[in-house]
């Protein structure tokens, strides 16, 4: 088996940060989870949590892969309830048609114009942030995004005009 | 029977509704694509409104905070437990994610934008890359 | 029975629908299927912790959230490739 390794090695300070982050996330969770502030809790917890916290920073090491959000991406994720709900009201629109009506909903694969970008942990991030947001909301179910055509594959159970950011 | 239990009461039928509709739709549909339309549905709007209905009840307790914490990872996961499904299931069906899609704007359904039903010829084939 | 058992029974009620698909569809109806009778799950632990009052029951549809989503994968993965 060979592990993928960055060109240069991560820089130690960095490493110690993502560690450090990953510990106080998980800890947060182990006290919501346990619900106890005792002495004896907390240490096993914090044994937990650095355990998963070397394996959460470690992996993505190994992989040679990182993240990179940006804050406007997270700002565009404000309007997704509102997809959804809309969504799951055309949905079971279709459904009710095909039931009462017998028709049979107007899907099928879709190719929306969504640019690859870069393959950067920015471009990285950016394409997966678009898949999951597209996928999310009951209408539409995203194949991926073909860096050959610049389009982003979807399944539409009732196909609209609708097109991706 | 207090404010919080009516509203409680309300968002859990809400959510049973909800699931009922959806599993119906699960049964009904004819393929898979279909299908995997109505687990949105059960997988990530359902599951808020129940979650909203245990924080009208209990208010913030441990209780809820689990159970927001489940969802957290349902809702992050759910889409893209979706977008791997559709995307074995086209390239099982079609040898490649990327064949017989329509381009945007070019109509609604037709040969190129519905899925070839498995005991015909793939009329697609012209389409696939590589 | 308060309201949370009772909307916990329709939900498993609502799972024969995905039952039926599982056993009657192809493989892949049958993966489509099992990820919502695996949600729905989800939230019958839940409405049934909270029914019957025992916090230590929420534990288990944490683990369950986070598992679904791997055993799901473990599916997809499968059929796209070997089965």
């Amino acid at each position: 088996m060979t592990s993928r390794r960055p060109p240069g090695k991560a820089p130690f300070a960095r490493r110690a940060g993502a560690w450090l982050a990953w510990w106080v996330l998980l800890m947060s969770f182990w006290v919501i989870l346990d619900d106890s502030i005792a002495t004896d809790e907390l240490l096993a917890g914090a044994a937990a949590a650095a355990a998963a916290a070397f394996l959460a920073e470690r992996v993505p090491y190994q992989a040679a892969s990182r993240v990179r959000i940006r804050a406007r991406w997270l700002a565009q994720a404000l309007g997704l309830p509102g997809q959804v709900a809309g969504d799951t009201v055309i949905v079971f629109a279709a459904l009710w048609r095909r039931l009462v009506r017998g028709e049979e909903p107007p899907s099928g694969f879709r190719r929306l114009p969504v640019r690859y970008g870069d393959d950067t942990p920015g471009g990285r991030t950016r394409r997966a942030l678009l898949i999951g947001s597209k996928s999310i909301a009951p209408n539409s179910i995203a194949a991926g995004i073909d860096k050959d055509t610049d389009t982003m594959v979807i399944h539409q159970l009732v196909v609209n005009e609708g097109e991706a950011e | 029977m207090t404010a919080h239990g009516i509203v409680a009461d309300v968002l859990l039928g809400l959510a049973a509704a909800v699931v009922l509709v959806s599993s119906a739709g699960i049964l009904i549909m004819r393929d898979a694509y279909q299908k995997l339309h109505y687990v949105a549905p059960v997988a990530v709007v359902a599951p808020v409104i129940v979650a909203l209905a245990v924080l009208v009840q209990s208010g913030w307790t441990e209780n809820s905070g689990e159970t927001w914490l489940a969802l957290l990872f349902m809702v992050i996961g759910g889409p893209f437990l979706a977008h791997a499904t559709i995307r074995a299931a086209r390239i099982r069906e079609e040898g490649d994610w990327r064949s017989g899609a329509a381009q945007s704007g070019a109509g609604r359904g037709g040969p190129q934008g519905r899925p070839p039903d498995r005991h015909q010829p793939d009329r697609d084939a012209g389409d696939r890359d590589g | 029975m308060n309201s949370f058992v009772i909307a916990a029974i329709v939900m498993l009620l609502a799972a024969i629908p995905c039952g039926i698909v599982v056993v009657r569809g192809t493989a892949m109806d049958a993966v489509v299927a099992y990820e919502a009778v695996s949600s729905i799950v989800f939230m019958v632990l839940v409405l049934l912790a909270e029914g019957f009052r025992r916090s230590g029951e929420f534990e288990l549809p944490v683990h369950l959230a986070v598992l679904l989503f791997g055993s799901g994968l473990v599916f997809v993965r499968f059929l796209e490739r070997w089965l």
